[in-house]
């Protein structure tokens, strides 16, 4: 399946390839991909504290190996910066 | 070590500067910077005194790693009873005047009393002087530093002024150092005013001493290779702390037009990618990062407004390369006040630094004098002929530049959102805790942030707390009230260190920090009491701020971040749940349930 996953903060520096802007890329995932996967997937700090918004509607921390990521869904990944 | 035990007391009412040891007793518990200059204030100043009055007093104090190699360790506190608040402030400011007054031989500046005429001060090592401010009151900060460097040919002294807004008296001047790093809240810059103290210039040929130079330099190499291999570190030097838009406009706590909403349609405009963004002729608003004394990160921005832009078109004066927008000046100058224009907010910024102004409570007085004027409180004849609407971007450079300069309606938004509401009689429309205003993440999404903006020590702030990670894994309010009081304690003694908050976001283990004190100053330093010298410094804020006159009922936010939920985001349909949270905080900060530290919490800390 392919999503959007869009990256902010400093973890743009971890886009793939396919990029469709300075945050964002496509990428294909397999059937069944979680939140969880694709972290790790994008080379990610697994059980860091992230923001993740599919399509917009945040995924809470204890969904991220649950939460099914669908064929078409927009992924926002970021981390909890503190600005100043 | 570490420390000079030394501190410098000028009384400006009798003229007098005189050298005494420093109370190393106070520094053992309380560290240095925030910690002890708070233990000094709490013990020479009746917390009931008017801010204003010649007997409150205002201390500058570098702490133990100032001016030391520890990366970042340039950092000084303004500690005083805040014009804005009336509670215990402590303000903390980066550039390189920390570390010089250091060098000059000193832990502690306390100014005492008022001068009967404007004056400034400067300090050469052992030589202190009280000179006339003649020609000097009046300038702006900017022209304030040239001034001073060439009446005493020296281009190296590091100059501390107030501009013209701390001069007549608005309610959140600051006061800037090295051009554009400011003691930014709580109105310390009034106090300042106050006392007819322009400036402070200091120059230092010392060196600091360290207790264990050889350990301290083997800490400071791991510290400084932490910091030089962390990815969070690259970020923050390459996209500045303005990189925090994009992220709380995707969760939805980005405070927009006074709160009313909490996502700004205009947030990609002044973000850290715009700033970035090199336009057709080839400008763009980021010139470089600016780094503070000692410091490997380099957050700070360079930048330069579009000199065809209607707020510097005519004006050469501004086409100059200045600080540029941080997170909070992004939120306060643009979605706070609904403006998408990167370059209005830019200068608008400028006003900021050039007459010595908080930008944020800038952006939440200039917001709440918009809701005035668009609920037709206020009209263009209060405003002198302004439009003052939500996303007037010429309003907003126009009366930033008044507030600065404190001329017409300008004067009235220099008050400070809550004594301008309450003029008007709409508190309601006052985004502040204790009188300061909001920073930019709203309380209803961040529920941990409201907690720590209602529990702050010095009203409103976004410094005292650390619940972003909790906040953001999750809307709810479990969990939140312990995360804060945790932080809020971790945080207190790391601001009594002398160096950045922001190490801990640039990813070095704050243990790091540990071991640098333990090797700088005497004594044996580790986690527990470090922590608990945080612990103990909050709870001292705490009795100062009890004594002066505030309750439990203070801990509170307005009523729209009570009662009015989130109308988008990850959050809406929510209101903060602080009710819930506060008693708990209470109980885990070992308080009675109205909100006072027992008598046990404070044998235990000494207090």
């Amino acid at each position: 399946m392919k999503i959007t996953v869009r990256l902010l903060g400093k973890l743009r520096n971890n886009l793939p390839a396919e990029k469709t802007g300075p945050t964002s890329a496509r990428m294909t995932l397999d059937d069944g991909a979680t939140p969880e996967l694709l972290i790790e997937r994008l080379g990610l700090k697994v059980g860091a504290s992230y923001l993740v918004l599919i399509n917009d509607e945040n995924v809470p921390a204890s969904d991220y190996a649950t939460q099914a990521i669908e064929d078409g869904d927009a992924v926002t990944i970021c981390p909890p910066i503190q600005g100043g | 070590m570490g420390m000079q035990n030394r501190i410098l007391r000028v009384d400006l009412g009798k003229g007098k500067a005189t050298i005494e040891p420093l109370n190393k007793e106070w520094a053992e518990k309380y560290i240095g910077s925030r910690g002890l200059g708070a233990k000094y204030l709490s013990e020479e100043v009746d917390p009931k005194v008017d801010p204003l009055s010649p007997k409150n007093k205002l201390i500058f104090a570098p702490g133990p790693l100032t001016g030391t190699m520890a990366p970042t360790g340039g950092r000084y506190t303004v500690v005083t009873k805040g014009a804005l608040t009336g509670a215990i402030t402590t303000s903390n400011s980066g550039g390189k005047w920390g570390a010089e007054l250091k060098f000059a031989g000193y832990d502690l500046l306390i100014i005492e009393g008022k001068a009967k005429n404007p004056v400034y001060l400067v300090i050469n090592d052992d030589d202190v002087q009280i000179l006339p401010a003649k020609g000097l009151w009046g300038k702006t900060v900017w022209q304030t530093e040239p001034w001073i460097h060439e009446r005493h040919g020296n281009d190296q002294m590091k100059v501390a002024s107030i501009g013209i807004a701390g001069e007549y008296g608005c309610k959140f001047a600051c006061i800037v150092n090295d051009l554009h790093r400011a003691a930014g809240r709580s109105g310390v810059g009034t106090v300042m005013g106050s006392k007819n103290l322009k400036a402070v210039a200091v120059y230092g040929t010392r060196g600091v001493p360290s207790d264990n130079p050889k350990k301290f330099m083997a800490a400071v190499a791991k510290a400084k290779q932490a910091l030089a291999e962390s990815e969070d570190r690259k970020g923050l030097t390459s996209n500045g702390t303005n990189a925090m838009v994009s992220v709380v406009q995707s969760f939805g706590s980005l405070p927009t037009m006074n709160n009313r909403q909490v996502q700004f349609d205009g947030a990609s405009k002044i973000s850290d990618e715009a700033m970035m963004e090199v336009l057709p002729d080839g400008h763009s608003n980021l010139i470089k990062n600016a780094a503070c004394f000692a410091c490997t990160i380099g957050c700070g921005r360079i930048a330069h407004v579009h000199p065809e832009h209607f707020s510097v078109k005519d004006r050469p004066e501004y086409h100059i390369a200045s600080g540029g927008l941080e997170y909070e000046t992004a939120y306060a100058l643009g979605a706070m006040v609904g403006v998408d224009d990167l370059d209005a907010a830019t200068f608008a910024g400028f006003m900021a630094n050039e007459h010595g102004m908080d930008p944020i409570s800038l952006g939440g007085s200039i917001s709440a004098a918009m809701e005035l004027f668009e609920e037709g409180i206020i009209t263009t004849k209060d405003t002198g002929g302004i439009e003052l609407t939500f996303g007037n971007a010429e309003a907003l450079c126009q009366i930033s530049e008044m507030i600065g300069k404190g001329e017409g309606f300008g004067k009235i938004i220099g008050m400070g959102s809550k004594l301008m509401c309450a003029k008007y009689k709409h508190p309601e429309f006052s985004m502040t805790v204790k009188g300061q205003e909001f920073a930019g993440y709203d309380g209803r999404a961040q529920q941990g942030m409201g907690l720590c903006y209602a529990t702050s020590n010095r009203g409103a702030c976004h410094l005292r707390g650390d619940t972003f990670g909790p906040d953001f894994e999750n809307t709810g309010t479990k969990g939140k009230a312990l995360a804060a009081r945790e932080s809020q304690d971790v945080i207190t003694a790391m601001d009594s260190t002398g160096m950045c908050l922001f190490v801990g976001d640039a990813g070095m283990d704050i243990q790091l920090m540990v071991d640098m004190i333990d090797a700088d100053v005497e004594g044996k330093w580790d986690m527990s009491r470090f922590v608990e010298s945080g612990e103990r410094t909050w709870n001292l804020e705490r009795q100062f701020n009890l004594a002066a006159g505030f309750t439990m009922a203070d801990d509170t936010l307005p009523k729209r971040i009570l009662e009015t939920p989130a109308p988008s985001g990850t959050a809406k349909g929510l209101v903060s749940g602080l009710p819930k949270m506060l008693p708990e905080y209470y109980e885990l900060r070992g308080w009675s349930k109205d909100g006072k530290p027992t008598n046990s919490t404070l044998a235990r800390l000494n207090l």
